[in-house]
């Protein structure tokens, strides 16, 4: 099988291919029904990779542009894989004043990726948010579960730093154990 | 047939025809980018075809009107001016102006920049350019979304040509482009078959077609002419 831009899939795009072409087979040939087969296939696997999207048009008969524009319409929808650890950056109104922006651009710049996206090694992904609810500790960013109030540019790196440390170290406990 | 006045000429019109196009083929051009004849509902989005109506509180706009009798049509009065002149600004503030365009001089928006007496820079307000690569992936055209008006003549005369369109609208608010992903040419139900009508119906040659579309049974050469839309 192939892909939109006509290389190989991996076997991790294939697996998911498989999986929504098996799911749309539960859904009617109709075009009320492409938010909501947009929305399973993001629950079940966290993003629309561009060739589900082709997947998607061909079932519901439409050009695969429209299937494209309605999905990036809105925000609920991701196109490219979360990372394992997901930076949310806070944008709503307290964090903006206290520069939130500032906070997300040191992310995209130390991760060197846009907003939206995913780093190669699927490790961290970035997205805006508008609002966590702890606005008493703007500007706030999340990195996986973990809230991080009162960020500054200069905690930035820290953060990514102590996450990289930390997989480090759970890798190489593993290698112990799997030693001893 | 009645009788309609604009801008004091006394003109006689088919009832129930729209304004816009009954000024324009009588020869009063009113600025305009989004309309189009052939669509069933006028999209009026580029808020440019503002006229006062005699009787109308406030300015309207004249692609979403349908003739009386009697009417009586300024095209040309400060309030008139004042909206046409903020649209245009918020235009050319997102407007990628290259010397190499292959629109310069005969660009709507330059036609509109001169009915107006407006330069292409949109004082006071601020250039925020767009930095967006020219899409090449379509079979037959590039797509160059910077110099995009986003007035959606491209995906109206698809569709109206081909039943259902192949561009659309991707993204919204000020990131919204003209997309027309996935769009291929390999026998797939929805193939572009290069007829070419979006770039020959765009009024800014934000769709060209590709030198080598020797396979796209073009039609629509090159670029619509503005100014046959009267001036």
């Amino acid at each position: 099988m192939e892909n939109a831009a006509g290389e190989a899939l991996t076997a991790e795009e294939g697996a998911i291919l498989a999986d929504v072409a098996r799911r749309l087979a539960a859904f009617d040939r109709e075009r009320a029904n492409l938010i909501p087969i947009l929305q399973t296939i993001q629950n079940t696997h966290g993003y629309l990779a561009p060739a589900v999207l082709q997947l998607v048009a061909r079932h519901l008969r439409l050009p695969p542009s429209q299937v494209y524009g309605v999905a990036t319409f809105y925000n609920q929808f991701r196109f490219h894989p979360p990372g394992r650890n997901p930076i949310r950056v806070c944008m709503g109104t307290a964090c903006h004043v206290r520069g939130g922006d500032i906070i997300l651009e040191n992310f995209e710049r130390k991760l060197e990726i846009p907003e939206g996206q995913t780093t190669p090694d699927r490790e961290f992904s970035i997205e805006r948010v508008a609002c966590v609810g702890c606005c008493a500790l703007a500007p706030v960013a999340c990195v996986g579960e973990t809230v991080h109030g009162h960020m500054a540019p200069s905690k930035v790196e820290g953060l990514i730093l102590q996450v990289r440390i930390a997989r480090e170290r759970a890798e190489r406990e593993k290698k112990d154990h799997a030693d001893s | 047939m009645i009788r309609i006045e604009v801008d004091g000429t006394p003109l006689e019109v088919a009832e129930g025809s729209n304004l816009l196009a009954t000024c324009l083929a009588a020869g009063i051009y009113i600025p305009n980018l989004c309309y189009m004849a052939e669509s069933p509902e006028p999209f009026a989005g580029c808020r440019l075809c503002f006229v006062e109506i005699q009787g109308q509180p406030a300015p309207v706009t004249a692609c979403t009107v349908a003739v009386t009798d009697g009417m009586v049509v300024h095209t040309a009065t400060a309030p008139v001016r004042r909206l046409q002149q903020s649209a245009f600004r918020l235009l050319v503030s997102a407007h990628q102006i290259t010397a190499d365009c292959p629109a310069h001089k005969r660009c709507a928006l330059q036609q509109v920049a001169r009915h107006l007496q407006m330069g292409l820079k949109p004082k006071p307000l601020e250039r925020v350019p767009r930095e967006l690569e020219i899409d090449t992936s379509p079979p037959c055209f590039d797509l160059h979304p910077a110099r995009c008006v986003l007035c959606g003549k491209c995906l109206r005369a698809c569709q109206e040509r081909n039943g259902s369109s192949l561009l659309t609208f991707a993204r919204r608010g000020i990131q919204t482009v003209i997309s027309a992903q996935g769009l291929s040419a390999d026998g797939q139900e929805f193939t572009c078959e290069g007829c070419l009508a979006c770039a020959a119906v765009c009024p800014v040659s934000a769709i060209t077609p590709k030198a080598d579309s020797g396979h796209c049974a073009g039609e629509g050469q090159g670029h619509a002419d503005p100014q046959a839309a009267g001036s």
